[in-house]
């Protein structure tokens, strides 16, 4: 066919079969599922993250990317780590079952009243420039053999009176030792403790009771900074100075026990017993480099997201069109080809619905009802096929003056079989032609209802990762988010081209005025 | 037929079609869930209070009442009381605002069409007149290119290198990042410059990613009309090819120009609610979004301007027809079914 000699439309349908196998087989090229991308679901790295290759470039070689390092805590019998020397005391005892590690204490062993504090390390080589964020995530849990609460008898029955005590008293902390030897004490169990502490540090604190925690520490809580002598606002500076150095770093876990004091007395040595369970968490330090294209203000590939959109897009695109086309064929045939009455009615009814414009009509539609997938399209359908109805009833109009639709009638066709065996394939160029070209129409119509932020709240379009770009400011100067803003602009752009490119062809072809003159 | 009946009956069905879509618009908010008063509702008010203030704005009464005074206080333009109806976010008459905001979006929209006819119309031409060679293919290839980029990337990517880049990294302010008058506003000439610079990058990005659809428009018309016979006759009798393009091929094109110039000027709407809401221009548009995305939507505000918006696409669809009535004969003298 001739169409296979134009360029411009085999560079469009190329571009199109491009994204239709990209929306075929989003859910294997996407690394993470729609569920992933939604806005509750799990960080994937740091907030807009660049994308990975940007290495390439040497001002951003040290990013560093998205690590998880687990926690396994290690003892290692001699030596020193820092200042504190690494013996295992007599009176304690330690296993390490898969993630779990668990310290017995046991005060009759070593036969003395003093506190004796067991350190446990964890290292990871980082070779980086400081991250933004990270995140020190485990699970602590504590539990004196003997714990004795007084009761007290009230009205409502059997009651606690004054603090619970048990035979071991244990305190947990943890340090980050850097490259150089300082050692920050990022966490102890009475770390949220310091916001309250306005000149010193308060002193360090023994628990006795049942006691078990699951710990997210993050780098941006105010009292980790006021805990590490920054102020409360300054939680970028956290990492910032932690991790300024490449290096090995160590992260220490030091368990402190020592008999507990029960009923006013310390406990004899034989009851001084107890366990303090850590598990062997992670440590994630929030990559500021992620994936092909970064990661946008919710921490979720924006790669991804582009993959899953462009199957939503074709699909709203396409059937918008096809239903519009569809029915301003069908209007124009009938009020072309019947004239008289129809014909009026038909066409004073199309008169209104040009009066009133698509876009605000559909945001009153999703501010009222919500948005609905079905009613862009049906919207897009009742609204935008006024043009193509008046084309085609021309069309018909003067179709019907033909000799051949005239001798149809004479030899005795019924109305139906000359309007579909004569008339519709007659304007079916015309109606191809413009179904093609409106589906750029409808594709842009849902962006920008998207891009308003009234589009759909659970699918990752197009539009929406411009209104969360433009929403969390990637336009500002801080982030200046080109990885956001370009890529989902650029594929509606070539999705649109696509789609005009192919119309044009098709336009060539079926209409002999635009060809070149024999 | 004759051209006064024609205008008549043109008239007639404008001023039909006007209603039916008031009527449309007016039933699209009946159906609304909540409780649209809740805005002016002061939880202070005692119950007569609320009585009265529900009494004034009529939402209790029957449907059959609520349309004629809808009717009325739209088809009176805001020219009388109820000015359009109160607006619920400032509680002031709606037509107050929109003296000060329709200014600013019918600015944008003249300044944006006086770009397209400048550059597009000449452009199509040019198209048309070195048809075939490299410059038509490449006006083509570019004019389709920018026919498909859509209008608010081309303003986000505009957004983002001249206020985000240049101005924040380079220091370079070539454009204002947003509003369209500083504040305070100077006075004077200095008021319509400053005006006019903030005007400058929505203006230009609009005409640049909308101007291809104007030229291939103009180039598909002249190329209709190149290949008419008296261009032929013209070219026979040794007119300078310029000659034949300016005054013979170009006049007979004039209707359908000036029919898309009057059929641009309802898209006004539509189009300036995505610019307005990436440029930060005060005008109908962002109006629009401001009072349809809150919680209770702001139905006077919403209404007014969708009743504008129709009155404008049916005045200049009216405006449309009476050129073609002027200007073509067969309308003129009726033409035999």
């Amino acid at each position: 066919m001739e169409f296979s000699h134009n360029k411009i439309g085999l560079a469009g349908l190329g571009m199109l079969i491009f994204f239709l196998a990209v929306g075929i087989f989003s859910d294997v090229i996407a690394p993470y599922s729609i569920k992933d991308l939604s806005a509750e679901s799990p960080w994937q790295a740091d907030r807009y993250a660049l994308p990975d290759w940007v290495t390439i470039f040497p001002a951003f070689q040290d990013l560093p990317p998205q690590q998880k390092h687990k926690t396994d805590w290690t003892h290692s019998h001699s030596g020193y780590i820092g200042t504190v020397k690494q013996d295992l005391p007599d009176s304690v005892n330690y296993t390490k079952t898969a993630g779990m590690l668990t310290v017995y204490y046991n005060a009759s062993k070593s036969g003395s009243h003093d506190p004796v504090t067991v350190y446990f390390n964890a290292s990871f080589n980082y070779p980086y420039a400081p991250m933004q964020r990270f995140l020190l995530r485990f699970t602590w849990s504590a539990s004196p053999d003997q714990v004795v609460q007084t009761l007290i008898d009230t009205p409502w029955g059997l009651k606690p009176w004054g603090p619970a005590t048990g035979s071991m008293e244990y305190m947990i902390k943890i340090d980050l030792i850097i490259p150089n030897g300082t050692s920050y004490p990022i966490w102890d169990q009475n770390w949220w403790k310091y916001k309250e502490a306005f000149v010193r540090i308060p002193p360090p604190a023994f628990w006795n009771t049942n006691s078990t925690a699951p710990i997210d520490l993050w780098s941006t809580f105010g009292e980790l900074a006021e805990k590490l002598g920054f102020k409360y606002t300054d939680v970028y500076l956290v990492p910032a100075v932690l991790f300024s150095t490449k290096g090995p770093y160590t992260l220490q876990l030091g368990i402190t026990m020592r008999p507990g004091t029960m009923d006013g007395a310390e406990v004899p040595l034989e009851n001084a017993t107890g366990r303090v369970s850590v598990s062997c968490g992670d440590f994630i330090v929030w990559g500021r480099r992620f994936g092909l294209l970064g990661t946008d203000y919710y921490a979720h590939d924006v790669f991804s997201q582009l993959v899953h959109g462009s199957k939503i897009s074709i699909i709203i695109g396409v059937t918008a069109a096809a239903t519009a086309t569809l029915l301003g064929l069908l209007v124009g045939v009938t009020a072309g080809y019947l004239g008289g009455w129809t014909d009026e009615t038909l066409m004073r009814m199309v008169d209104v619905l040009i009066c009133l414009p698509i876009l605000p009509v559909l945001l009153v539609f999703v501010a009222i009802f919500g948005y609905n997938v079905y009613y862009l399209i049906i919207i897009i359908a009742i609204f935008g096929w006024q043009g193509l109805s008046r084309v085609i009833r021309s069309q018909a109009l003067s179709l019907r003056e033909m000799a051949f639709v005239e001798s149809a009638i004479a030899s005795g066709a019924r109305r139906s079989y000359t309007i579909w065996r004569h008339i519709v394939p007659n304007v079916l160029p015309t109606a191809l032609t413009a179904m093609v070209l409106a589906v750029p129409g409808a594709i842009i119509l849902e962006a920008a209802v998207s891009f308003i932020g009234m589009g759909d709240p659970y699918a990752p379009t197009w539009g929406k990762i411009l209104y969360h770009a433009q929403d969390t400011g990637a336009f500002t100067p801080a982030i200046l988010g080109w990885w956001v803003v370009i890529p989902p602009g650029l594929a509606i752009t070539f999705l649109c081209l696509a789609f005009v490119f192919i119309g044009h062809a098709i336009d060539e072809v079926v209409n002999p005025r635009l060809r070149r003159r024999r | 037929m004759g051209l006064r009946a024609y205008i008549l009956k043109r008239v007639v069905i404008a001023i039909v079609t006007l209603w039916v879509a008031a009527t449309l618009i007016f039933f699209l908010f009946v159906v609304h869930p909540g409780d649209p008063t809740r805005f002016l509702m002061d939880p202070y008010l005692t119950k007569e209070q609320e009585e009265m203030l529900r009494r004034e704005l009529g939402v209790d009464e029957d449907l059959h009442i609520q349309y004629l005074k809808y009717m009325k206080n739209l088809l009176t333009f805001g020219l009388v009381p109820p000015y359009f109806g109160v607006s619920f976010q400032s509680r002031r008459y709606v037509a107050s605002e929109m003296a000060w905001r329709l200014p600013l979006t019918v600015g944008l929209l003249s300044l944006a069409l006086t770009g397209y006819i400048i550059v597009g119309i000449p452009v199509g031409i040019l198209a048309s007149a070195k048809r075939g060679t490299k410059v038509d293919m490449g006006i083509m290839t570019c004019g389709l290119f920018t026919y498909g980029v859509p209008t608010f990337f081309v303003q986000l990517l505009a957004v983002f290198f001249f206020i985000g880049y240049m101005y924040s990294t380079l220091g370079v302010k070539l454009f204002p990042s947003s509003g369209w008058v500083d504040y305070p506003p100077p006075q004077g000439i200095a008021f319509i410059a400053n005006v006019a610079w903030h005007y400058a990058l929505p203006v230009l990005t609009l005409v640049v990613s909308n101007f291809a659809g104007w030229a291939l428009y103009t180039r598909n018309m002249m190329l209709d009309s190149l290949t008419q016979d008296y261009i032929l006759t013209a070219r026979a009798k040794g007119l300078g090819e310029r000659t034949v393009l300016m005054k013979h091929a170009l006049k007979s094109i004039y209707p359908p120009i000036v029919t898309l110039i009057t059929l641009s000027i309802p898209g006004v709407v539509s189009g300036a609610i995505i610019t307005e809401q990436i440029f930060g221009l005060q005008g109908i548009g962002q109006w629009y979004i401001r009072s349809i995305s809150l919680q209770n939507p702001d139905y006077p505000v919403v209404q007014a301007i969708l009743f504008i918006s129709s009155t404008l696409t049916v005045a200049c669809n009216l405006i449309a027809d009476f050129i073609y009535g002027i200007v073509d004969p067969r309308i003129r003298v009726g033409t035999r079914r």
